[in-house]
């Protein structure tokens, strides 16, 4: 390689895996040549912020040929690709005119900003800054990552569970981790982040003589299963209560419940601390002993039936879980994705609840660990004049049929009932449009109706699926190629500032959209307001460096020059509740009773009062309740297979999925287990179409024990590609071509995790259209 | 284990034999070692240097309440170039293109070689790749380049687990959990590999004969 005139441009990978892993690009003549990661000093105390392979692919993902260079109007179809370039005049022109038609037309409830995650720093969009402080737009609250996580903890904890939760650094006290669908190796895998923490923390027990075993409890065997003592228990998607159930089951039998615990810091496991609302028989401990309303005694032989574990591996866990001095016990947010997501993340809690392990050291409280910040707070887009906000899923409903739309039915807040459809879609760094939202093939339908959706702005650096669906296209500058300033973020194992310098070379029309917003905000009357006080980039940097979090005092812009960064240790954090565990009359919980909420009174009533679809429930209680695409679902005769999606080690959500380099080393396959190969003739390799009654995606077999009969698997991100006037067959391979748009009962949640399918051959025609599309068949 | 593999001439840092390890009981299979290769070698979506290997073994047996048995285990192996002291490549390549270096490094004089692919038939380790655009072999060079700045292979610098390491051989190989040879990969004795590899417990154990190759078009 030649390294001769090399310069370095410091960077940061800038994805939401949320960890801001070090990217030092080595440039000559303007260009990129590759990419290099931290190979500063390394310490245990301060370890190296190594890329993994997703940073690594940065320079093709910048220079990629999806990537946008220049304002693009819609000529054909929504949704067809067609587009023609047209100059920046134009287009903001074209902007503010939409978004003064729209808001004079229906008001200002009629734009919507869906959930993105590609924003400059992750943060809140300049262009929502603009619309702000031009009458605001209808809102979002929570978001696709965990919403029925933070519904679940919310009644059981009075907190959203996204900071609450324990932190690795308790394993240095626990001799057992438990993780429901959880792999920070593959979520967190950056060289400081949870995945290799978890490793260190495992080798450290070694050293020290001390057993931290795992179990992992997971439809998909993880690469966090390493050891032979670690175990796998897989259980089929969205059994996890019942696995639960059946657990408590057998952890009363043999008096390893902690009676004490549950007695003084929980109400509703026990009929004694049921709250005087609720009817007799109503605790979790009736729930699981059959003298509930079922009538039925959840033994693991129960469980068994339901999960696909056998009973014997139930009972042995109960008892591992049991007799553990302190086990760990954790969720991903994979399980929470399901139609009965809430119900699963409470169970998975309970068991933390059942056994005492909480609010002590080496403990958790069954949530996921926190999740850090990735960037000082400003620039923020202001307040949003609009008070009315929709779960972040339903955006499509709220385009098809608005009005409908209550707070009882779709969880509206701050009205009772929307009062128009969305109009105006501003989509900025986000592909849940389409690729990363549900059921795309009616996702087409609703926005091809150009009644409906009036208007769609797209905002973003390459031109994925959702940007497809643009009438009009802005193209965004990446993170990478602008001055920033970002902080560790998900980097668990350090704190950081760094001050990123901007990348060099040939940007085309590209436009940051800081500048973006502010040419709408000049059309719009509205500049001095956008700008604010400060109008300097220098300044803003400057201001945003200064509401950094830092374990020391920030410094100066001058002491942190672009192309710098500073870190430290960061600081150890204690359990999980540990105050309320140690006194919890002095810190009783932001729950109604003070105490752990095991039967919810707020659930009871909302089960009461909720309108819900036909067959949908909602339990004060975390019992298991049977999805209807579940495995129990009525339609397994027809699409006997489960299909779930995880992060696999190619992208993090549809970012980096469709670079070439990336699907050389890292190819998307639909894992198969061999039982199911041979069952529905499948070899390895070969190219199947995975489908149900909403589409038919391609996928190719990987044929692996390392994932359990019945179900199959795709990492997420794939880019969606069909021919949407023709097939629709998608020959990206994209789950959400497949999944439902039907949300969870309480918190309206995406449930990709339920999913059923079926497996089948390519037909003659379908190849030719495959070959005609350029794949290799 | 321990091997007295120094090249003749002895010395200085140059005049050593350098290989590569790996701590199996770290790696993940997230292939940022290849990828962070084949971007710094600008491989683009062509022949890799280094690739994963995922294995996995265990059966799973069916209960007649439909519950599942099993005894599932994987682990990765990470494999480039092991720039053997007896290399087969080296030894069968008709047109002398294949040398040792004085690092110890296997090269491929790409002026000279002529294409024939002898080389990719004799390494047991499947290192040489044939590159179709070039029209000649190519293969893990060490990155020498950047050992002569004082750096590390890019592979080594890049992994998020430190499970691959580099230096030089014997002193990496010097220790008594290290391996030349786990699950399939052939006996050390052919072409004397300097790749000292600490095995994880699964490709230790008796089961690790079960073990498939899981992506065998991948690698």
């Amino acid at each position: 390689m030649d390294r001769s005139n090399l310069q370095t441009t410091l960077q940061s990978c800038g994805v939401n895996c949320g960890s801001r892993c070090q990217l030092r690009f080595q440039i000559r003549d303007d260009q990129i040549q590759w990419v290099e990661t931290d190979n500063s000093h390394n310490s245990d105390e301060l370890p190296q912020m190594r890329a993994c392979a997703c940073g690594r692919a940065t320079a093709h993902w910048l220079s990629c040929k999806e990537r946008l260079n220049t304002p693009l109007k819609r000529t054909g179809p929504r949704g067809s690709g067609q587009f023609a370039p047209i100059s920046w005049d134009e287009a903001l022109d074209e902007m503010a005119t939409q978004l003064q038609r729209i808001v004079s037309t229906y008001g200002n409830e009629a734009i919507f900003f869906p959930f993105g995650t590609g924003l400059e720093n992750a943060g809140k969009s300049p262009l929502e800054r603009v619309v702000n402080l031009y009458g605001g737009h209808l809102d979002y609250y929570s978001d696709y990552s965990s919403c029925q996580l933070q519904s679940a903890t919310m009644a059981l904890y009075g907190d959203d569970g996204y900071s609450s939760g324990s932190s690795f650094d308790q394993l240095a006290h626990s001799d057992l981790l438990v993780m429901f669908g959880s792999t920070p190796l593959e979520t967190r895998q950056g060289g400081a982040s949870l995945g290799f923490q978890l490793t260190r923390l495992r080798e450290q027990a070694k050293r020290e003589g001390r057993s931290l075993s795992v179990i992992s409890i997971d439809p998909r065997h993880t690469d966090a299963l390493t050891e032979a003592d670690d175990e796998w228990i897989p259980i089929r998607p969205g059994t996890d209560a019942a696995f639960v159930a059946g657990t408590v089951h057998e952890l009363i039998a043999a008096g390893l419940v902690d009676e004490q615990f549950l007695a003084h810091y929980c109400i509703g496991f026990d009929e004694d601390t049921l709250p005087a609302s609720a009817p007799a028989h109503s605790s979790y401990r009736s729930y699981v002993m059959g003298e509930g309303p079922d009538a039925t005694v959840k033994t693991p032989e129960w469980a068994a039936r339901i999960t696909g574990c056998p009973a014997h591996r139930i009972r042995a866990f109960a008892h591992r879980l049991g007799r553990a001095q302190r086990a760990f016990i954790t969720q991903g947010w994979g399980p929470q994705r399901s139609e009965y997501g809430e119900q699963t993340a409470r169970a998975i809690c309970l068991l933390a609840l059942a056994t005492g392990n909480f609010g002590l050291p080496g403990t958790n409280s069954g949530t996921r660990e926190p999740i850090f910040a990735s960037t000082p707070a400003l620039p923020d887009a202001g307040e949003n004049p609009v008070t009315t906000a929709i779960p972040p899923f339903l955006w499509t409903e709220a385009v098809a049929r608005g009005p409908e739309l209550t707070a009882h039915s779709h969880g509206v807040r701050g009205k009772e009932r929307l009062d128009v459809p969305i109009k105006m879609i501003i989509n900025h760094g986000g592909n849940c449009i389409t690729n990363q939202h549900a059921d795309i093939n009616a996702v087409h339908d609703i926005l091809a109706d150009e009644s409906l959706c009036e208007y769609i702005v797209g905002c973003d650096i390459v031109l994925n699926d959702s940007a497809r669906y643009a009438d009009l296209l802005l193209p965004d500058l990446a993170l990478a190629e602008q001055e920033n300033l970002v902080m560790g973020g998900n980097i668990d194992q350090l704190s950081l500032l760094r001050h990123g310098g901007a990348l060099p070379g040939d940007l085309h029309e590209r436009r940051s959209s800081w500048n973006i917003a502010r040419g709408l905000a000049e059309r719009l009357g509205v500049l001095d307001a956008f700008e604010g006080a400060s109008r300097e980039s220098r300044e803003r940097l400057s201001e945003r460096l200064g509401s950094a979090e830092f374990p020391e005092p920030a410094p100066s812009l001058d002491e942190l020059p672009a192309n710098h960064e500073c870190r430290a240790p960061r600081p150890t954090l204690g359990p999980a509740y540990e105050a309320f565990r140690a006194d919890p009359q002095a810190h009783p919980l932001p729950t109604p009773s003070g105490k752990v909420e095991i039967y919810s009174e707020q659930l009871a009533r909302l089960a009461d009062e909720a309108i819900l679809p036909a067959g949908q429930a909602i339990s004060p209680l975390p019992c298991y309740i049977p999805a209807l695409e579940g495995p129990e679902g009525p339609g397994a005769a027809d699409f006997p297979l489960q299909f779930i999606t995880y992060h696999g080690h190619q992208s993090v959500h549809s970012n980096f999925a469709q670079l070439d380099i990336v699907q050389s080393v890292l190819p998307s396959r639909l894992l198969v287990n061999p039982v199911d190969a041979a069952r529905f003739g499948v070899e390895d390799g070969q190219p199947l179409v995975v489908e149900n009654r909403r589409g038919a995606l391609v996928a190719r077999a990987r044929i692996t024990p390392r994932i359990m009969p019945g179900v199959v698997a795709l990492p997420n991100g794939a880019w969606h590609d069909a021919d949407m006037a023709g097939s629709r067959l998608d020959w990206g391979g994209c789950a959400n071509t497949l999944t439902s748009l039907s949300p969870s009962p309480l918190s309206k949640g995406n449930a990709h995790n339920s999913c059923q399918v079926r497996l089948r051959q390519l037909t003659d025609e379908e190849r030719r259209e495959g070959r005609e599309r350029g794949y290799e068949l | 284990m321990s091997s007295s593999k120094t090249s003749a001439t002895g010395g200085g840092q140059r005049h050593q034999q350098f290989g590569f390890s790996f701590d199996q009981t770290r790696c993940t299979g997230c292939h940022t070692c290849e990828l962070a290769c084949k971007d710094y070698h600008h491989l683009g979506d062509g022949v890799a240097f280094r690739t994963i290997h995922e294995f996995a073994g265990g059966t799973w047996r069916e209960n007649p309440d439909g519950s599942w048995e099993q005894d599932v285990f994987a682990f990765y192996l990470s494999m480039s170039c092991n720039h053997c002291s007896n290399a087969a490549c080296l030894r069968f390549c008709p047109s002398d293109s294949i040398t040792k270096d004085d690092m110890g490094f296997v090269r491929v004089n790409e002026r000279t070689c002529v294409g024939c692919q002898s080389c990719m038939v004799a390494c047991p380790y499947h290192a040489p790749r044939f590159d179709e655009a070039l029209g000649h072999t190519v293969k893990c060079d060490g990155c020498r380049d950047r050992i002569e700045e004082g750096l590390q292979p890019v592979c080594v610098e890049a992994c998020p687990q430190r499970a691959l390491g580099f230096g030089i051989y014997n002193d990496l190989a010097d220790h008594p959990a290290m391996v030349e040879k786990v699950g399939m990969m052939p006996d050390p004795q052919i072409t004397q590999p300097n790749y000292a590899i600490e095995p994880c417990e699964f490709s230790r154990s008796s089961a690790a004969a079960q073990a498939r190759l899981l992506n065998c078009r991948e690698v």
